[in-house]
């Protein structure tokens, strides 16, 4: 069948189902696919140093075999997932109180509100000499770092949602006089919840970013840390199989956390 | 309460107090006069609809008669009492809908049960009888996206309703219908108010509504809004649409037409000369 030209313009025009005799999500899978096999021909050809690049093969096979290692399960990836773990319940649970109280307070939201806008224009990362003077190499610098890194996502989001009630709702609040907590849970609460879920969703990819950056550069072990060392000692194929662990791991625990919250986003009903 | 009640005894023992008594209420805002002075009664179980050029103060009214707002001068009683915050049996019906998009009709219809604790069986009971009453039924687990302007308009009226009102106070609550839906949710508001017996205060932007509706239209003024006119209705009830062109009904309809008219022309001529 031949396509007719339109007269509505294409940025508008729904995604097609079909492109080019395939479903179009399968287009996605083409092109990740067809990358990795030039990785893996180019790698193989000679044309490059096993110290630059290692073919893909390899890389996922020793990143399988890093799941039996004992010590990078519990010494590595536990650790990581705890860190991570951690700061992400943090900057969740203060990211929504800070913006509940600035929602609620304009002398709060006058004084926060200018940090939230330019913090991400801050290179974070940079705090770290400073973390290590004050706090040593342990845990803590990474859970500080994580949850302020993290954090700010959560409030900005969150505060959208909390403003983003009708009035109408608060007047029908004010009417059936409504107590502070009532109103807090039927109905800033429900009513933020899809903008909440969403900037949880980033808080946590910034949550994994920001643990396993720290790590790379400020610990002594941990997921960053193994892929640090491999670089140093250059060993290309523990370098490649941590990268692709750690990418794989931030996209599962992406997705998971996603279709989770997604359970409880009423616009999505 | 004691004075109250004696101020009840001492004036009419027979008549009953009127639900509504307003006297001398005045609101500004900043340098705006924004309403009054107005003087207002509502007898129990009546219904009086305010007609009038928007931007004169009739919201600005109801939610002072809800205590939504302070007015800035005059008396306010509401059931014989001066108004001190929110009464419970006091119901107020929003004009865009105030329906909570995260909860299923039956959930927001018994919202309000749900803020004064009653229990969620009893609640839920009532609230299922609330929704077959204002025709619902059926569209129990909906959610408000999924109907309509006019069904979502029905839940905020039976959650209105949801707490056995002795005053509903509705502003302009069809306004954002189409004419003939609006038509028969008159009728729907009609109907169900007949049935609980409450006075109502309904603000309307529709002449034919008003008349359709009320024992009493009042017609407000260009802002500050004082009443510049009183139009019995004198149809029988119960009213359906046909009673609009007895010729009592289009008598009235021409009256108030006049008055909203002469005020809005003239409303028109000082905003454009007022910049
Ligand atoms: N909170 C407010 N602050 C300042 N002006 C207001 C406020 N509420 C209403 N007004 C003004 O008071 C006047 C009456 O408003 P309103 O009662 O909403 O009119 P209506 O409902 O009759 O259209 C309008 O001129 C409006 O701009
Ligand atoms: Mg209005």
């Amino acid at each position: 069948m031949k396509a007719r030209s339109s007269v509505v313009p294409s940025y508008v025009r729904p995604t097609p189902r079909r492109v080019a005799g395939l479903p179009s999500p399968a287009w996605t899978v083409v092109l990740v696919a067809g990358l990795v096999v030039a990785i893996e021909l180019y790698a193989r050809s000679g044309a490059v140093s096993r110290l630059d690049l290692i073919p893909v093969s390899e890389m996922v096979s020793r990143s399988v075999e890093l799941l039996g290692d004992r010590d990078f399960v519990v010494g590595a990836l536990l650790r990581s997932v705890l860190l991570i773990c951690a700061s992400f319940t943090a900057s969740a649970v203060a990211g929504v109180a800070v913006a509940y109280v600035m929602a609620r307070s304009r002398w709060v939201h006058r004084a926060v509100k200018p940090y939230v806008n330019v913090f991400y224009a801050l290179p974070i990362f940079a705090l770290y000499p400073v973390m290590v003077v004050m706090f040593g190499t342990g845990v803590v610098p990474i859970i500080l770092l994580a949850t302020l890194f993290s954090v700010v996502i959560v409030i900005s989001n969150a505060l959208v949602g909390f403003e983003s009630a009708p009035p109408i709702v608060t007047k029908l609040a004010l009417s059936l006089e409504m107590s502070r907590s009532q109103q807090l849970r039927k109905i800033l609460l429900p009513s933020a919840l899809p903008d909440i879920l969403a900037g949880l969703k980033l808080g946590l990819a910034y949550a994994i970013i920001a643990v396993l950056a720290t790590e790379f550069i400020l610990a002594t072990t941990g997921l960053g840390q193994v892929v640090n060392r491999a670089y140093n000692n250059f060993n290309t194929v523990d370098m490649y199989a941590g990268i692709v662990f750690v990418s794989v791991f931030a996209l599962l625990a992406n997705l998971a956390l996603g279709a989770a919250l997604n359970a409880f986003d009423w616009r999505r009903r | 309460m004691t004075t109250q009640m004696k101020e009840k005894r001492d004036s009419a023992p027979t008549a009953p107090t009127p639900i509504v008594q307003l006297e001398g209420v005045e609101q500004h805002f900043g340098p705006v006069h924004a309403l009054g002075p107005v003087d207002l009664t509502i007898g129990r179980g009546e219904f009086v609809s305010i007609v009038g050029p928007s931007g004169c103060g009739k919201s600005t009214l109801l939610e002072i008669i809800g205590a939504l707002q302070d007015p800035a001068r005059g008396s306010v009683e509401v059931d014989g009492a001066p108004l001190t915050g929110p009464r419970r049996r006091t119901a107020i019906v929003f004009q865009e809908s105030a329906t909570l998009p995260w909860r299923t009709v039956v959930d927001n219809v018994a919202f309000a049960l749900e803020v004064r604790g009653i229990g969620r069986k009893e609640r839920r009971e009532r609230a299922r009888e609330l929704v077959e009453l204002v025709g619902l039924g059926g569209f129990e687990n909906h959610y408000p996206a999924q109907l309509s302007g006019g069904m979502r308009q029905r839940v905020a009226m039976a959650r209105a309703m949801s707490t056995d009102p002795d005053l509903i106070l509705a502003d302009e609550p069809f306004g954002a219908l189409d004419e003939q839906t609006r038509m028969l949710m008159a009728e729907e508001l009609l109907r169900v108010v007949e049935r609980i017996g409450c006075g109502v205060l309904f603000i309307t932007h529709s002449i034919q509504e008003s008349v359709l509706l009320s024992d009493r239209v009042l017609v407000m003024g260009r802002r500050p809004g004082t009443f510049i006119d009183e139009v019995p209705i004198d149809l029988p009830r119960p009213r359906m649409h046909a009673a609009l062109s007895e010729p009592s009904a289009t008598a009235a309809q021409e009256r108030i037409w006049a008055q909203i008219r002469a005020e809005a022309e003239v409303a028109m001529v000082a905003t454009r000369s007022t910049p």
